[in-house]
């Protein structure tokens, strides 16, 4: 089944045996959450930390270049954050430039490459972990620590869904240009594009939730013994130390945030 | 409990800002919100479930559509509208919820990236507000139903609401200082002025003009009436926002706001297109609240920017003297209602189209759409 739909089904997972790749999916995800946790919470200036502590990370699994490809994803936000904040501060006060009718503040520009900062440091992180980390392997995980396997279905079979359900769009979208429809000119035009081609989508895929249904049923999906998983994803002494020592790690910065609230 | 004292004016002691406590309050929010979903969610059949699935794909799937249409619309809560109609309000968040994440974890054009998770809550919630709507009946209500009184007087009530802010930002400013003490104060007392002006609106005229009994005439006239009213008012407010504001940009807004009305109310006379009224209502109340929930999202995650095209309207904002959280607010405001407006449109017309072997496989699918 996984092979119709590889392309986006594997999402940004690039294949490996590095030591990222070997470590468990949860403690890769508790190390997500501790740089998420520790990017926003703790002082602007561990960010350069976090940031060296992911480079080097990244270089070690020999995904320095594939991570430096994937910034292009953010770029757009990335300066429209520091631009707008630059320019734009409602509380700047301190001009350091003035370029015509617009000022450049030193709030502005410290609080726009702050935000920055932190909203790169934590899209590194999360690319680094999807890089390594299969979907498979992150429910598997995730269902044998108790997450129902309900829910884990519903995600898995979105994911298989998705590239599917674009595939079906393209060819709703080709099959009514062939009949003459244009997706280009005013906003107005283009809005009314919408109505031939949402209206198929939606509707074909409604009547398959019926179809899924009744062959899930069918093969006990609703039964209510226990399941034996089939993919086993490993664990090592190792993944236990590190997720020990992550969970530690963020219940520290939570704590030291809290502590210093007031300051 | 030292360290949390709220600041007073001039605190020299440590303490809480109240914008850090209203952050510490939204996480908790967060973490009920899932909690209460994670339990809601082991009660829903198979049908429910691979209903939600698909729910996922349509959202993400029309939500990247819009890049390649170029459209300044998000449409990526088409599905989670339809899960609330279909299988309640709490499948409907789950739906919301799980888009997000499931977004993040693919490389599909639209969203934010691997970072479109941090909008879960906002999706959730939208979840929630469509299945509350579809138990009041907006996708079953039609013209001449006694229930459309609730919504009218709905809407008059949002419109007193929009004209009390219009009217205290014209005298006394909705400015807000996040060092001051003040005028935060100020501004949170201002807030709630103007939400009891709307709420006593709804509340009186719920009972006077709006008392109405089934088989009543004049449903349909107030109807047409409301139609054409809230869409000249919305082609007026979007032709000031975009226009600068001149004589000439207020004459040519009240031009095409009465072309607008006249336009609507033929179009509302014929058969029983009024009957979209309340849907509007859904629509528009669940975009105001999208935009509330997402404003403190995007003003503390990603630098009050959200790196579309919508950036220019946030500097636009911001040079007429709102703050980082205001301008996201603001800028909110002008897409998530009109968007939220067009999903429910189209959930509408796809509920009213679906074969009624399908509509029946789901819970509330009799109960809440009409034939």
């Amino acid at each position: 089944m996984r092979g119709i739909a590889t392309d986006v089904a594997t999402g940004y997972y690039i294949a490996g045996s590095s030591r990222l790749h070997r470590r468990n999916p949860l403690t890769k995800l508790l190390g997500l959450l501790f740089v998420l946790v520790a990017a926003f919470l703790l002082p602007a200036l561990s960010l350069a930390v976090l940031a060296a502590l992911l480079a080097g990370v990244a270089i070690s699994a020999g995904l320095a270049g594939a991570l430096l490809g994937s910034l292009r994803i953010p770029s757009v936000l990335v300066v429209s954050i520091v631009v707008v904040n630059t320019l734009f501060f409602p509380g700047g006060r301190d001009v350091m430039l003035e370029v015509g009718p617009l000022s450049i503040t030193q709030q502005g520009l410290t609080f726009g490459l702050v935000s920055a900062g932190r909203l790169l440091v934590v899209f590194v992180a999360s690319v680094l972990f999807l890089f390594t980390t299969l979907a498979d392997d992150l429910l598997e995980t995730l269902v044998a620590r108790g997450v129902s396997h309900r829910i884990a279905f519903v995600v898995q079979s979105a994911v298989q869904l998705i590239p599917r359900m674009r595939h079906r769009a393209a060819g709703i979208l080709a099959a009514q240009q062939a009949r003459g429809l244009s997706v280009s000119g005013s906003l107005v035009r283009r809005l009314r594009v919408l109505v031939p081609l949402v209206g198929p989508v939606l509707l074909a895929s409604l009547v398959d939730v019926r179809e899924r249904t009744l062959a899930l049923e069918a093969r006990g999906f609703g039964a209510r013994p226990g399941r034996t998983a089939y993919r086993v994803v490993p664990d090592s002494g190792l993944d236990r130390v590190l997720r020990v020592t992550l969970i530690v790690a963020i219940l520290a910065v939570i704590v030291s945030a809290v502590a210093g609230l007031g300051r | 409990m030292d360290w949390l004292t709220i600041c007073p004016e001039g605190a020299t002691t440590p303490c809480v800002q109240p914008v850090q406590l209203a952050y510490l309050v939204a996480v908790l929010a967060v973490v009920v919100l899932v909690a209460a979903i994670g339990r809601r969610s082991r009660d829903f059949t198979t049908v429910t479930l691979s209903l939600i699935a698909v729910a996922i794909a349509i959202n993400i799937t029309i939500g990247s559509l819009t890049v390649v249409l170029r459209l300044p619309l998000y449409l990526d809560s088409i599905g989670t509208v339809l899960v609330g109609a279909l299988a309640g309000p709490w499948a409907g968040a789950l739906t919301g919820l799980l888009t997000d994440l499931v977004w993040s974890l693919l490389p599909v054009p639209g969203g934010a990236g691997p970072t479109t998770a941090f909008f879960a809550p906002v999706a959730a919630v939208i979840g929630l507000m469509a299945g509350f709507w579809a138990d009041r009946g907006v996708f079953q209500l039609r013209s001449d139903d006694a229930r459309i009184g609730g919504f009218l007087a709905l809407a008059l009530g949002i419109a007193a609401a929009a004209i009390a802010t219009l009217a205290v930002q014209n005298t006394v400013g909705l400015g807000f200082d996040p060092d001051d003490q003040g005028s935060q104060i100020r501004f949170v007392c201002l807030g709630i002025v103007i939400a009891l002006v709307g709420a006593a609106t709804v509340a009186v005229s719920r009972r006077t003009i709006f008392r109405l009994r089934g088989d009543d005439p004049r449903i349909r006239t107030y109807l047409i009436a409301a139609t054409a009213i809230s869409a000249a008012a919305l082609v007026f407010a979007l032709i000031r926002l975009l226009l600068v504001p001149t004589d000439l940009g207020l004459f040519v807004a009240a031009v095409g706001a009465v072309v607008v009305a006249v336009l609507a109310v033929s179009w509302a006379r014929r058969s029983d297109h009024a009957r979209l009224f309340p849907v509007w209502v859904g629509g528009f109340t669940t975009g105001l609240v999208a935009a509330l929930i997402a404003a403190p999202i995007v003003a503390g995650v990603f630098g009050g920017v959200t790196g579309g095209g919508t950036d220019a309207l946030i500097a636009l904002f911001r040079t007429l003297g709102l703050s980082v959280f205001g301008s996201a607010f603001a800028q909110g405001l002008t897409s998530d209602p009109l968007d939220k407006t067009i999903s429910f449109t189209i959930v509408f017309v796809v509920l009213t189209a679906m074969p009624i072997t399908v509509r029946t496989m789901f819970s509330r699918g009799e109960l809440t759409v009409a034939e």
